[in-house]
């Protein structure tokens, strides 16, 4: 039990006070022999001591004050394990994430796939434009009975065997320009 | 503490509740003179709540012991006035130890009246401001002193004793009023 000596407050006049100080022991020994005097001779005084006693008693026995964590608003008590508990958390939640945008087969894994070709498909896009304007050439130039076979093979198999290593967006061009010049031939030739 | 009977269980009676009883005894016997009339009626009452606080009391908070002293003696006392008004010396009739022993029991009329006083007074704690609770949970529960109270809370020592004065009053009240609204 508590017993304050020098930090013991003064005993109020109010003998609800006294009573509350005397039964929770924050008197010092002259101050509670003071009060049992007073206790023997007072009815009074002893009334208020039963009903303060029955009040505190009760409250020791209640769950909202014994059971209750008492957390002062002065002190905050924060569990050091949570900022590491909530990094790990953190870390696996992009593992996880990761992990399932990889995953063959799943949506977001082809979308992934689809954008890591795309680079390499808008070449191939360009390819196919490329030999279907050649084709209508070749075939043009066919039709007229013309002698550039030679150079559209040699031009398709730059353009398609060596897709990877040269720029696919020339290729096309650079078809264009040799049928342009089978063209101007067969004219001058057939002007001629 | 030789004055009172000799039990097996006192063996088992912490220190802090031995130094309890005794700095309650003279309050104790104050209390219970103004109750009984005769000085042995006042003896017989003290053994009678010694017993009980070795059989019942282990599970009280240590800030709360001296009131349930109090409770405890308030209760034997009008028990024994109500046995003294049809019997003539109860405790010398059965036995000192015998009578001990039953007046000690466990009366299951009282323990229900406790069980329902506890919990209309948990209503009455919840409904009171969080700062008097805060007060009220650390001097019964956490057995600070007032002024170890103050000092956690950062308020005046006269505020904590204000706070928990206040919060006891209302207890009180509302208590009371429950109790008028239902008799039962």
């Amino acid at each position: 039990m508590t017993t304050p000596a020098a930090s013991s407050p003064t005993p109020p006049p109010d003998s609800t006070e006294r009573c509350m100080l005397y039964l929770l022991g924050e008197y010092d020994a002259d101050q509670a022999a003071d009060f049992e005097r007073q206790l023997q001779s007072s009815h009074e005084l002893a009334d208020e001591l039963l009903r303060q006693a029955e009040l505190i008693a009760g409250l020791s026995q209640s769950p909202v004050i014994s059971q209750s964590p008492m957390i002062p608003p002065s002190v905050e008590v924060v569990d050091s394990r949570l900022p590491l508990l909530a990094s790990v958390l953190a870390i696996a939640a992009c593992i996880a994430l990761f992990v399932l945008a990889v995953q063959p087969g799943s949506p977001d894994s082809d979308r992934v796939a689809s954008l890591s070709n795309s680079a390499q498909s808008i070449p191939s896009e360009e390819i196919l434009i490329a030999r279907a304007w050649a084709d209508s050439r070749f075939d043009e130039m066919l039709d007229d009975g013309g002698l550039a076979d030679l150079y559209v093979d040699d031009a398709l198999a730059l353009a398609t065997d060596d897709a990877e290593d040269v720029d696919a967006t020339l290729s096309w061009m650079f078809i264009g320009v040799s049928a342009n010049i089978d063209a101007h031939s067969e004219d001058a030739t057939n002007d001629g | 503490m030789s004055d009172f009977p000799d039990s097996n269980a006192e063996s088992d009676l912490s220190q802090p509740w031995r130094e309890v009883f005794e700095a309650s005894v003279p309050g104790l016997r104050a209390f219970l003179s103004g109750r009984l009339s005769q000085p042995s009626d006042v003896d017989d009452c003290l053994q009678v709540v010694f017993v009980k606080m070795v059989e019942r009391g282990g599970d009280v908070a240590p800030a709360a012991r001296r009131s349930w002293l109090f409770r405890v003696a308030a209760n034997e006392s009008a028990r024994m006035w109500r046995s003294k008004a049809s019997t003539d010396k109860m405790l010398e009739r059965q036995g000192a130890e015998l009578g001990l022993r039953e007046a000690a029991g466990i009366d299951p009329t009282e323990q229900v009246i406790l069980r329902e006083t506890t919990e209309k007074l948990s209503q009455a704690v919840a409904r009171l401001p969080e700062t008097w609770q805060q007060v009220v949970r650390l001097r019964i529960n956490e057995n600070l002193t007032f002024q170890q109270i103050a000092e956690q809370l950062g308020i005046p020592l006269g505020t904590a004793l204000t706070q928990m004065r206040r919060a006891l009053e209302r207890l009180r009240t509302e208590i009371d009023e429950q109790s008028k609204s239902d008799p039962s």
